[in-house]
């Protein structure tokens, strides 16, 4: 092993004069390299936002979310919740503005195509509730307010009576306190077929011509069942995330107009949460750009030479560029998850050049020639870079292990951006900078020599260097006991993550989101879909009644959570209840299936849109609606399991007459919750899996085991303190952390392997700790101090973000990096001198002597 | 009776042919024209009639072109028993009664019609399983939605006739349709309609000569294609021309309706007690009636 680490040592050595004479065919191979990337990029690059882009072709999850779109239609809905200034949703003025608003929305949804609000496709609010009472021998069913605007008081009043007796209107139009408005809109996002089976007609000039059935279609025979006839539902159109926004947009148009100022408004939904996490991405673009910026200020403030600013980026550009072009040629779909690739390419790649670029100019302050401080340059850092980029590509292309295509592709693309940057680094890089290279000049040299450094941390080191040895034991023991008390912290953290709390305190979402959990309908819902595999299914009194005791027992057990249900169960008790002159001792669910078929009867025909919407049309599938407040994965997680067993309890006895029965949890909030958690124990697990290929990584190319025991106490620091303060302070681990996490160890594990592999070169060199230490501060410490402050100042910027979801990362990916640091400068330098470990000197020496008593 | 309509149509039918013939008619008022008397026939149609209907509802298909279920249609019979009141005889009054599903059978709908835009519909249903008769109020104009008629995809403004007056009508071409000769009669709502209508506009295939429906096409609020009406098995019943088969495949809910009139007969004399709520809660008085009438089925 040592031989090879020598020989690959010897050939590193020998890139820069091994490139120069080829310098013109490198750049040629490369601009030919990059077209040719480009071509791809420009032909074939698609980047797919939809959430269902997580998912595996076939997720049960998604299956079982289609089938309920196909029978009921999208559950993407917005609620906008209205404050009247009056402060009350009753008076004149209120009721005045949200018949007007109504009508609004609904003229706007009216409007041809394109038209973005035409996704909405029904209209709830007060002014359309339609109530059902009984008045003696007539059932009224009427719209509360509609073209009957109640203008006295009196007749308001009477109004907000009748409101009052309708189940289903409290908290969905009106808060207890009639502080608060509700305006449900249905939306299609989500539930549109891919293909129609119509085209129309109405363009063709000869309306004579078409003599048969229209729409291109013919009817024969119609009643004849053709089982193998095409659908028009079988499968529906993806929504990507800047849909979400431009519908929220032209949503706001309408809303935000001035003549509606007397409310104030609060929306919550899918779309609302997809809008500002879109918001959230462009908001990220915009901080990596300022990240660059930073990182451009920083190297030329370190290096004072704007060659090493541009050849870095020139590397790490290229690198990014190149494997999102190969991805694009290989027919890849991307994801948000790019960004993250061209963070991680920035971190690794931007490292390496630094520790290239800061051996290059140490050895010139040394006194050595531009030739001759490139090879020592190339022959200390090649062998660390290898091992980074190889360390880093392996972790990345782990996560191809995963189920999730995203996580896929994102493993895939970072590992081959890793390893171009690499290629770049020993071959472009090189070449550019024999053209032009930063020059500083050290103590002892004149002016024409270089620049002076503005940031000299020589000196530094050497402090460090006496300090660690000095303090080795105290420095070794405070990290122990920190390390001890955060894995306590790290025993409590909760892997909980909640997209819609990632919006800061004061934005209003998660404004919106308080008020509807507290005074409204709660901000997310959730579906169980019932399908019992036989017609009329839903008209047995049993079926009803199960569903009825499922709806109980959540509002029993489950209040803190469950604000509200709704299922078929409540239709035929209100009917019920209503026919027998609103008796409450009807509201039951009746024994004689007779007589539920006839109630049904009755809702299908007063409403045959609301019955869809609720029970498919042979009566085999329903589902019941469950309004919740908003929560993270941790809470819900648990809640939907103790559900499942809810619904596995309460349904099975009736699967000895329904033997296909499928009962089965469903919705937009069922599917982020679940594919959140998913994500991050995804993560987590690949997180350890990696640190265990580093490891085993760290001890082949340290040539010990000791060595590679000793390189995983600095690499697992960084995130053992991160996860232990958030355990102590409380912080929740989510999965956007989870998933920057494998960078931040990245950075980390870049850093040591640094150290080490100077160290240990240095160590079986001269046989002394102090020596060792020293040298490896003086050659390395600078670049890894150099790199830090680079990516950590990089990723403090990102605590600026308003979308958590980025600013949590930002602050514990650069804490981490600082950590990581401190781990470098101070554990290892402070464990080498009080533990002195071998770390294969001993056998190195004896094959030396043997190869010597050999020759 | 029978002889004073058929005059009366014949007389009528002569009148329009000459008007729609003379150049100083504008297209509307002969479109107008058309779809009044095409209305008119529909009401000597519903004036003493009694149907047996099957209708039947099923989630449609396409292959090769040809439409149909790809389930088992659920299967509705009903019977219904019509006559035209007041001085135009343009107000009506029904009853129509379940016969099958087993589950459904013996509900009944009883529904009172006014020409007078001011004056409510009058609806009772009666649910057998329940025993009750109930009034049903669900308020005028933009309040009352169209309902579904016995949960098919036919809604109660399919169903309707009259209100001709509340369409801007206009024929946008003329001439052979298959082996029938039609105006294709385009109705856009007016005000008045939009308000309580679900369509944005109604194409209409009439039948030159015999004044009946062959074909049409409705659109949705946003104008794209929503359901489309074909009425075939056109017969003459006792003068009168009658589509006894009608099917309405709507596109937006991909789901069918095919209404089968299996036995009819039409200008017959209905006794004005047999319209009230006594045939829906009194079976054997009902049935009585009914089977004097069912004698003249066709």
């Amino acid at each position: 092993m040592q031989k090879l680490l020598d020989r690959l040592n010897d050939l590193f050595e020998q890139v820069p004069t091994a490139v120069r004479p080829y310098r013109w065919l490198i750049t040629l191979i490369f601009v030919g390299i990059s077209i040719l990337m480009a071509t791809g990029i420009s032909k074939h690059f698609t980047i797919n936002m939809a959430p269902e882009a997580w998912y595996p072709k076939g997720a049960d999850t998604i299956v079982i979310r289609d089938a309920y779109r196909r029978l009921f239609g999208s559950d993407d809905n917005v609620y906008i919740v209205y404050q009247p200034k009056s402060g009350d949703v009753f008076s004149e003025q209120a009721l005045r503005d949200i018949a007007e608003l109504h009508q609004d929305l609904e003229d706007a949804s009216l409007q041809a195509e394109p038209n973005e609000l035409s996704r909405i496709i029904k209209i709830d609010s007060l002014y359309n509730a339609r109530y059902q009472i009984s008045d003696g021998d007539t059932l009224i069913s009427k719209k509360l307010i509609g073209a009957d605007f109640p203008n006295s008081a009196e007749e308001r009043e009477q109004r907000r009576a009748i409101a009052i007796t309708q189940d289903s209107f409290s908290r969905m139009f009106f808060s207890n306190d009639f502080r608060y408005g509700g305006i449900s809109l249905k939306t299609n996002i989500g539930a549109v077929p891919k293909q129609t089976l119509v085209t129309d007609n109405t363009q063709s000039t000869d309306l004579l011509q078409d003599d048969a059935f229209g729409f291109g279609l013919e009817i024969d025979s119609p009643l004849e069942v053709e089982a193998n006839a095409e659908t028009n539902d079988v499968e529906f159109i993806g929504v990507q995330l800047d849909e979400y926004m431009h519908f929220m947009a032209a949503l706001h148009e309408v809303i935000d107009q001035d003549k509606y100022s007397n409310f104030d408004f609060y929306l919550v939904g899918n779309s609302v949460t997809m809008e500002f996490i879109m918001n959230g991405v462009f908001e990220a673009a915009g901080l990596i750009l300022m990240m660059v910026l930073l990182i451009v200020i920083l190297l030329w403030a370190l290096f004072r030479s704007l060659s090493a600013v541009l050849w870095s980026l020139l590397v790490v550009i290229f690198a990014g560029f190149w494997a999102i072009g190969a991805g694009a040629w290989l027919g890849v779909s991307y994801t948000t998850m790019m960004t993250l690739t061209v963070m991680l390419v920035l971190a690794v790649g931007i490292a390496s050049c630094v520790h290239i670029l800061s051996a290059y100019t140490l050895f010139c302050r040394q006194g050595a020639d531009h030739q001759g401080a490139m090879t020592k340059a190339y022959r200390k850092t090649g062998l660390p870079i290898l091992l980074t980029s190889l360390t880093t590509a392996v972790g990345m292309l782990s996560l191809t292990l995963t189920d999730m295509p995203v996580i896929q592709v994102f493993g895939a693309t970072s590992a081959m951006a890793v390893i171009f940057s690499f290629i770049l680094i020993f071959t472009i890089l090189p070449c550019a900078l024999d053209l032009w290279h930063p020059k500083l000049r050290g103590s002892q040299q004149t002016k024409q020599q270089g620049k002076k450094p503005l940031i000299d941390l020589q000196p530094l080191m050497i402090w460090i260097g006496d300090f660690t040895e000095r303090r080795s034991k105290t420095i070794v023991i405070s990290y122990l006991v920190i390390f001890i008390a955060m894995c306590i912290g790290a025993i409590n953290l909760k892997i909980d993550s909640n997209s819609a709390m990632m919006a800061r305190e004061e934005t209003p979402l998660r404004q919106s989101l308080k008020i509807v959990d507290e005074e409204m309908m709660g901000g997310m819902s959730l579906e169980v879909l019932t399908r019992f595999g036989s017609a009329d299914a839903l008209k047995d009194p049993r079926v009803l009644k199960a569903a009825d005791e499922l709806q109980q027992h959540i509002a029993a057990n489950y209040a803190d959570k469950v604000i509200k249900t709704f299922s078929l169960a409540n239709v035929v008790k209100d009917t019920n209840s209503v026919l027998n002159n609103n008796d409450e001792q009807y509201r039951v669910i009746p024994d004689d299936p007779r007589l539920t078929a006839q109630l049904l009867y009755m809702f299908n025909n007063a409403n045959p849109t609301d019955r869809r919407e609720t029970v498919n049309d042979d009566y085999s599938s329903s589902h019941i609606s469950i309004m919740l407040r908003n929560g993270g994965t941790y809470e819900y997680t648990a809640f939907f399991k103790e559900l499942k067993q809810d619904m596995l309890r309460i349904y099975e006895p009736l699967r000895a007459d329904y033997p296909n029965m499928r009962v089965e949890l469903t919705g937009t909030f069922n599917l982020a919750v679940e594919l959140m958690d998913h994500i991050a124990w995804t993560q987590l697990k690949s997180f350890s899996f990696v640190l265990i290929i580093i490891t085993v990584l760290m001890i082949i190319s340290l040539g010990s085991p000791q060595a590679g025991a000793i390189s995983m106490i600095p690499n697992i620091l960084p995130g053992i303190f991160t996860f232990g303060l958030m355990g102590w302070l409380g912080i929740p681990l989510d999965g956007d952390t989870l998933i920057v996490a494998p960078i931040i160890i990245g950075i980390a594990v870049d850093d040591t392997i640094h150290f080490l592999t100077h160290y240990r070169a240095s160590w079986i060199e001269h046989g002394d700790v102090g020596i060792a230490v020293r040298q490896t501060l003086s050659e390395v410490g600078q670049a890894v101090a150099f790199t830090s402050l680079v990516l950590g100042l990089g990723f403090a910027i990102l605590i600026f973000a308003s979308y958590l979801g980025l600013a949590k990362p930002g602050l514990f990916g650069s804490l981490a990096i600082l950590v990581a640091l401190l781990s470098d400068l101070l554990f290892l330098p402070a464990l080498m001198h009080w533990l002195k470990p071998n770390m294969g000197r001993d056998k190195v020496l004896k094959l030396a002597n043997e190869q010597a008593a050999a020759s | 009776m029978k002889k004073l309509t058929l005059l009366s149509t014949a007389a009528s039918i002569a009148l329009l042919n000459l008007a729609l013939n003379s150049a100083a008619l504008a297209n509307e008022e002969n479109a107008q024209l058309i779809m009044e008397k095409m209305d008119e026939q529909q009401r000597l149609v519903s004036d003493g009639s009694l149907t047996r209907s099957q209708l039947s509802t099923c989630k449609f298909g396409q292959k090769d072109k040809q439409i149909n279920c790809v389930e088992t249609p659920r299967v509705k019979i009903l019977e219904s028993v019509s006559k035209q009141y007041g001085p135009d005889k343009k107000d009506s009054k029904g009853v129509s009664i379940l016969l099958e599903p087993a589950s459904e059978r013996g509900i009944g709908m009883l529904t009172y019609n006014y020409d007078d835009p001011n004056r409510d519909t009058e609806s009772w249903l009666y649910l057998s399983a329940l025993g009750k008769v109930k009034r049903m109020a669900s308020g005028t104009g933009e309040d009352s939605e169209p309902v579904s008629v016995f949960g098919s995809e036919f809604t109660t403004e399919d169903m309707e006739s009259g209100n001709t007056n509340e369409y801007d009508y206009k024929i946008l071409q003329q001439g052979p349709f298959g082996d029938r000769e039609v105006w294709v009669i385009e109705a856009i709502p007016k005000p008045v309609r939009a308000v309580k209508t679900e369509y944005s506009k109604l194409l209409y295939w009439v039948d030159k000569e015999r004044y009946t429906l062959l074909k049409a096409q409705t659109y949705d609020k946003r104008g794209k294609p929503y359901k489309q009406l074909t009425f075939k098995n056109i017969e003459k019943i006792n003068e009168l021309w009658i589509a006894r088969d009608v099917t309405l495949i709507n596109l937006q809910s991909q789901r069918l309706s095919n209404m089968k009139t299996e036995a009819i007969t039409t200008n017959v004399a209905v006794e004005d007690e047999f319209l009230t709520q006594r045939t829906l809660t009194d079976f054997a008085y009902r049935e009585k009636t009914l089977e004097a009438l069912r004698k003249y089925f066709q």
